[in-house]
């Protein structure tokens, strides 16, 4: 019961910062039918400019934890939403009318590039988080033992899942993001900006694939220049999951799959753990071919 | 004239290449044959990604059983490698028979995804070394080297001739099939699903016989991968090397071969040619595929329509929309 | 002597009922219409004979055999070809390529036979070649066998949709809006067309607006709305008959191309 306990919140936490990347496929692909690959990369950048921006500025020294490490988040955010602009603006904005898989290689080579980019700055090495930045306390939850920062990981994704939902559904701008995603065309006849709209997704996507990069630090205390592709990886599976274009679905897949690992791990095998994943997403697809929450597509003949 | 031209410049090149090896020192002639290696492989690939359209983004898969096959039987039974290449083609082949079939009907993106996790479970099935054969992390040592009629390949340029030679049946081979009823189906499927099984074309199986050729052949490059490595470890066959097989179709233009050669020497030599910059290669590299895929969005060398022997006929004058 | 057979064919949707009980025969080597107002659920009928949907219920006789629930490729095979009402030409293909597509399944050479490139290959290939030529000749696209499909006028690229069908050696051709973007020219020489398949013994089945068409070469017609037969009968009685008068001057303004307007108002008029 206690690793179960203790795999189930771990895979909660994990599943978070899955959901909030998956996010950020699910957007682009949303409006542009595009997979961005370089998302992945955004992550980590995310994770490299917190650390650096957390020694060099030493902000929770100043601010204090709590308001130092928002402050962090809020920094890391609007700059790897800015990188994201940058990003659509230089590759993937002259491909709009290519062919889809096109973009597809022009997204791998934008990964390559940040990935060696990261690399050149940082170096190839494991990178450390300072570890005294989130308090090492250890809560009591139903009468179980849990590390609080995996609790505050979890409370930040639904936190950022929550207004970003509310900010699709309930907001103009949502709005017209919803309207781009279903049908770019006839958006832009009502007078929709699509252009802006891409630009806004590119924006919050990459900026909550930020966070998730931060948040990864924090939670596991290093980081690496190719962890992107892993947990991009993941992060796009998880928005296969819940249904490509869907963003509740990426939020359900992204904890799903999390949960689905990390009880994997423990009850089957830990060398089997990402085989695990993928098996179960083939298993899912096979019976609903546009995931969870997908909608079923009739092709119109 | 056009025509004349090309023939002039592929004869330039296959002359070139015949005679590479004298010119080129041993570290040249190795990254040679890695490119003939990935034309190979892109060939195969662009079977499924390049005719029929299908994202596959797991043909390191089948390359992994062919090695495989081949780096376990030559060292448990001793079978000479070169008789292993059909074993491993057709083991590759069944692999992907079983596994493409549940698979086949999901479309674009969701197949991209389900074959990345297909090439994952393999490289992880191989890593825990699974049925207790696949030797885990460290993979399987002393592969033979080939043998033809009592000369053993072993140097670079003896390899290099092996590599291009089957290049060279393989893109032979490969021309026929492109240019008949087989090759057209897979384009009807590539150009409107619909519509191809609206004429009568069987779009499911057609769909899975192209994984099973590109598979096939996939698998006999593992052959020659084994045992010019003379090892093989999982290492060898990550999600990565999918990735630039990917590449290699879809920059040098899906559904041509000339493209896919192309692009094999583009996605695997050009990087040797920036070994120069050292840290900054691969981020030019980078860069330099963003930019390609931005100037030619259909690939370097897109593919051609193909030819029939038949007559031109005048078109009447009253139609006036035509063009092209 | 009835070729096809649909017995109470149903087809849902979510909630809406596309086809609902519909039943006719029809007899060889005749043209038979399908006509009704816009998303009456005809292209469904269409589609449920052809095999892209699978009715709920009923059963669809093809010659004899049952064909509900089978793949579309089985039945072209079987000799149901069909066009489409949206254009689904191969786009980015040459014309003489989207002939021999139909062809296909007359044709068995694989892959291993292309790389061998084997005596019966060639000549099948060959053969399929000269047919695909045939058809081109027939509805008179053969100066345009190397151009891509996508450059062709739109009723070309209708002409090259039945020429397409018709490589498949089908016995009951199957047209969706035929005439549809074509001009009065055109229509003509699609009628002449229709006659000829029809003199050379093909059954054919259609769906068209332009209602002077349909009363010209149809030999026996079938009207439905929302899903249900509403009338069946000659071009005479289906003129006459107040259901069907109805059905059309009920959906008047909704008609956004004119052509149902019109023709209604001729039906009405010849009364």
């Amino acid at each position: 019961m206690e690793l179960f306990f203790q795999q189930l919140t771990n895979g909660l936490a994990v599943g978070g910062i899955y959901a909030l990347i998956a996010l950020g496929y699910t957007m682009v692909y949303g409006v542009l039918k595009l997979i961005n690959f370089a998302h992945g990369d955004l992550f980590t950048i995310g994770a490299y400019l917190g650390l650096t921006l957390l020694t060099s500025m030493s902000l929770t020294d100043r601010l204090g934890p709590t308001f130092g490490v928002l402050m962090l988040a809020v920094m890391v955010m609007m700059l790897v939403g800015l990188v994201g602009i940058l990003l659509d603006q230089a590759a993937y904005k002259p491909l709009r009318t290519s062919p889809r898989l096109s973009a597809v290689v022009s997204a791998l080579g934008a990964s390559i590039f940040f990935q060696n980019t990261i690399m050149l700055i940082y170096g190839a090495r494991f990178h450390v988080y300072p570890q005294d930045i989130l308090p090492n306390v250890v809560i009591n939850l139903f009468g179980m033992p849990v590390p609080l920062v995996r609790i505050l990981i979890l409370l930040t994704s639904v936190v950022m899942m929550v207004a970003l939902y509310a900010f699709i559904q309930k907001t103009k701008v949502g709005t017209a993001i919803r309207a781009a995603a279903e049908d770019q065309g006839a958006a832009r006849l009502m007078g929709i900006d699509v252009n802006g709209v891409i630009m806004i997704v590119f924006f919050i996507g990459p900026a909550l694939g930020g966070a998730a990069g931060l948040m990864v630090g924090l939670y596991y205390g290093q980081v690496n220049f190719t962890m992107g592709w892993i947990y991009g990886l993941k992060a796009f599976t998880a928005a296969i999951l819940g249904g490509i274009g869907n963003i509740p679905g990426a939020m359900v897949g992204g904890i799903l799959l999390g949960v689905i690992e990390a009880l994997g791990a423990a009850y089957i095998s830990i060398a089997w753990k990402d085989a695990i994943a993928f098996l179960v997403l083939i298993l899912i697809l096979i019976v609903r071919p546009t995931g969870l929450l997908g909608e079923r597509v009739a092709e119109k003949v | 004239m056009m025509k004349d031209r090309r023939t002039i410049i592929y004869t330039v090149i296959v002359v070139a290449l015949l005679f590479a090896p004298l010119y080129l020192n041993r570290y040249w002639v190795d990254v040679l044959n890695s490119v003939g290696l990935y034309a190979i492989l892109g060939l195969s690939l662009n079977i499924i990604l390049g005719y029929g359209g299908m994202f596959h983004m797991g043909h390191a898969a089948f390359y992994a059983v062919g090695a495989y096959t081949t780096a376990i039987i030559s060292t448990r039974y001793g079978v000479p490698v070169l008789w292993l290449m059909p074993l491993s083609g057709f083991l590759a082949a069944l692999f992907a028979l079983i596994v493409a079939r549940p698979i086949i009907h999901l479309r674009g993106d969701y197949l991209l995804i389900v074959t990345i996790g297909m090439v994952e479970i393999v490289r992880i099935a191989l890593i825990n070394d699974v049925f207790g054969i696949t030797g885990g992390a460290n993979g399987i040592f002393g592969i033979p080297r080939p043998e033809i009629f009592g000369y053993k390949i072993r140097l670079p340029h003896q390899f290099y001739y092996l590599i291009f030679a089957f290049a060279a049946v393989t893109v032979y081979l490969f021309r026929r099939l492109e240019n008949s009823r087989f090759g057209r189906a897979l384009t009807y499927l590539r150009e409107d699903e619909v519509a191809a099984e609206g004429s009568g074309i069987n779009t499911a199986r057609y769909k899975l016989m192209a994984f099973v050729l590109g598979a096939f052949w996939a698998g006999m490059v593992g052959t020659i991968f084994a045992s010019k490595m003379t090892i093989v470890s999982p290492a060898s066959f990550s999600f990565w090397e999918s990735v630039v097989m990917f590449m290699v179709v879809i920059l040098g233009g899906a559904g041509a071969i000339p493209g896919v050669i192309l692009g094999s020497f583009l996605v695997v030599g050009l990087p040797e040619l920036f070994r120069g910059f050292a840290n900054t290669r691969m981020l030019i590299f980078g860069a330099a595929m963003v930019l390609m895929m931005i100037f030619r969005t259909q690939g370097i060398l897109p593919p051609r329509p193909r030819e029939y022997p038949i007559e031109d006929e005048p078109e009447p004058a009253s139609e006036s929309e035509v063009s092209s | 002597m009835s070729i096809l057979t649909l017995k109470k064919v149903t087809k849902t949707f979510g909630g809406l009922t596309a086809v609902d009980n519909v039943s006719f025969d029809l007899d060889e080597g005749v043209v038979m219409g399908l006509i009704g107002p816009n998303g009456a659920g005809k292209t469904t009928v269409f589609n449920l004979i052809t095999g892209n949907y699978t009715p709920d219920h009923g059963e669809i006789v093809f010659e004899g055999k049952a064909i509900q629930g089978w793949l579309t490729h089985r039945i072209v095979e079987l000799g149901i070809a069909r066009t489409f009402q949206t254009i689904r030409l191969f786009q980015n293909l040459s014309v003489l390529e989207n002939v021999l597509a139909g062809s296909h399944c007359r044709t068995k050479s694989g892959a291993i036979s292309a790389m061998l490139r084997t005596r019966r290959q060639r000549e099948e290939e060959k053969k399929a070649l000269e047919l695909a030529l045939k058809q081109l000749e027939f509805v008179g696209l053969r100066p345009y066998a190397k151009h891509l499909s996508k450059n062709l006028s739109y009723g070309n690229q209708r002409l090259l949709e039945i020429a397409r069908a018709l490589a498949s050696n089908p016995r009951l051709l199957i047209l969706d809006e035929p005439a549809g973007g074509m001009n009065e020219q055109e229509t003509e020489n699609l009628i002449g067309l229709i006659r000829k398949m029809r003199d050379e013994g093909m059954t054919i089945l259609l769906i068209e607006h332009d209602m002077g068409l349909v009363m010209e070469i149809c030999d026996h017609i079938v009207v439905i709305e929302y899903g249900l037969k509403i009338a069946e009968g000659g071009p005479a009685d289906i003129k006459e008959n107040p259901r069907v008068i109805e059905a059309y001057l009920g959906t008047e303004d909704e008609d956004e191309e004119g052509g149902e307007t019109a023709s209604a108002e001729t039906m009405a008029g010849s009364e």
